[in-house]
């Protein structure tokens, strides 16, 4: 009898051993990466899809600092799948919008201008394209170099390069737009568009 | 006029995870225990070397991925209990699978469950489950319409074993039942089944309070050769059907209603003719 599901070819004690240092180091990262791209309820599932992923497939895990660039590969795609399953419905209700969170946490001492741009920039991000998007968010808020992002998407570094340049561009046309829609609509509710 | 720099810095600033810090990161032995027995209910863990491989190839990758995955529930499958094993393309004799008793193992209660499913028989099925299970599968009608989907393509479940995990203190089991897999008719067209896939339950107070399908369509080589064939055939032969029958443009998931399901049905028997057909001259 299987004593539990584990990676094949791994003890059992070994991969717990492996797997909870794995968890230790990355846990709170991958919580950041997940609550920063999935709304509220879907972020625990997200995490441990991540990590339940991980934990089947203990023996493809490389070790040292890569081991965080392939729990945010994994994650990407449980991120991904989420995303589509959520706009399938949304499709089927006849509304398509997108699953990011558009609230932004605020800072203690952040003031309601301060949060207002924050969520309108965030707003903006929603118009890019999906991988520019990604690579943004990466940069910016993984802190992640373009060799790592391109490690993540799987996808070229010059790409990643253009991508990022594609992105900022476009996030700041988007973040004008919508600013001047805002202030030439002085009686919009609080929270901003739509 | 604010520049593209100021709104980089804005969106840095706008990172929703950065005063998100109060959360604290739970043990990670009782993690692990939860996860061995969190509630998912559909898992499309991609089994197939993905996040090792620097780069992937485009097509309908990771296959069908979703699509096989039969989605919350895997298909229409035929279990077969330990001593079927041999015979792994005999399906099941019709459905007689009894409630199981109060007293029933968590095994026996997983493959009453997947016993059920294999006969279609969604009403049986639904009696195995949890409410949150139910609802986390998207409800008796989902349920229905994946299974007639299943049935539609002729997938096949053929369960190899299934075997508990150690009881937790709190009455919670986790089952894992392997299976192989036809699907697309790959029996009927001489393929298959395709193996290495597995089914995750946890069972509580005789009932499924959780289950996850891992479905494995790459490394067993389902998806290069059933599900990508076919998915050419289609958008050859009849490329009207495509944003019928499939979710994307890479075909790589399928689309489940009414008329997508009549079309999986007649397209698939369809394919196997055509297959056939061009082995026919050979076979008597």
């Amino acid at each position: 009898m299987s004593e539990r599901m584990r990676a094949p070819g791994v003890s059992s004690s070994r991969a717990d051993s492996t797997f909870a240092q794995l968890y230790h180091r990355h846990h709170r990262q991958i919580r950041d990466y997940c609550r920063r791209r999935v709304a509220g309820d879907a972020v625990d599932d997200a995490v441990a899809e991540t990590f339940l992923t991980a934990w089947r497939r203990l023996d493809d895990v490389p070790s040292g600092d890569e081991a965080l660039l392939w729990l945010y590969r994994v994650a990407y795609r449980v991120v991904g799948h989420q995303w589509r399953t959520t706009a399938r419905r949304r499709r089927l209700d006849g509304r398509l919008r997108t699953m990011v969170p558009l609230v932004p946490v605020a800072a203690p001492d952040e003031s309601h201008a301060g949060r207002d741009e924050c969520r309108l920039v965030l707003e903006a991000a929603t118009f890019l394209n999906d991988t520019d998007a990604e690579v943004l968010r990466l940069v910016a808020w993984e802190q992640l170099s373009l060799a790592d992002v391109a490690e993540v998407l799987g996808i070229a570094p010059n790409a990643v390069k253009q991508r990022l340049h594609r992105a900022r561009r476009n996030l700041a046309r988007q973040y004008r737009k919508l600013e001047s829609r805002q202030t030439s609509t002085p009686e919009a509710p609080e929270g901003g568009a739509q | 006029m604010i520049t593209d720099d100021d709104v980089m810095r804005l969106f840095e600033r706008a990172d929703p995870a950065r005063y998100d810090r109060a959360t604290s990161v739970p043990d990670a032995t009782g993690y692990l225990d939860a996860l061995r027995t969190r509630s998912i209910d559909m898992t499309i863990t991609q089994t197939t070397p993905l996040p090792t491989e620097p780069k992937r190839p485009p097509r309908w990758p990771i296959l069908l991925a979703a699509a096989a995955v039969v989605s919350i529930v895997v298909g229409a499958l035929v279990f077969a209990t330990r001593d079927d094993v041999a015979d792994p393309v005999t399906p099941a004799a019709p459905s007689v699978a009894p409630l199981p008793p109060v007293t029933a193992s968590p095994t026996e209660v997983a493959t009453a469950y997947l016993d059920a499913i294999g006969n279609h028989d969604v009403d049986l099925a639904t009696s195995h489950l949890s409410d949150g299970a139910l609802t986390r599968l998207g409800g008796p009608d989902e349920l229905r319409r994946q299974l007639e989907w299943a049935r539609a393509t002729g997938f096949e479940m053929l369960v190899t074993s299934c075997e508990p995990a150690t009881s937790s203190p709190t009455g919670v089991t986790p089952v894992t039942c392997a299976y192989d897999f036809n699907g697309i008719r790959s029996n009927e067209i001489g393929l298959g089944p395709f193996g290495g896939s597995t089914y995750r339950f946890t069972i509580q107070d005789g009932k499924v309070i959780s289950l996850s399908d891992s479905i494995e369509t790459g490394s067993n080589g389902f998806s290069t050769q059933v599900w990508e064939p076919f998915a050419e055939w289609v958008a050859l032969t009849h490329p009207d059907d495509v944003a019928i029958m499939y979710n994307d443009s890479s075909r790589s998931d399928y689309l489940v209603t009414d008329e997508s399901i009549r079309l999986w049905e007649q397209r698939t028997h369809e394919y196997v003719e055509h297959v056939l057909g061009g082995t026919a001259t050979t076979t008597p």
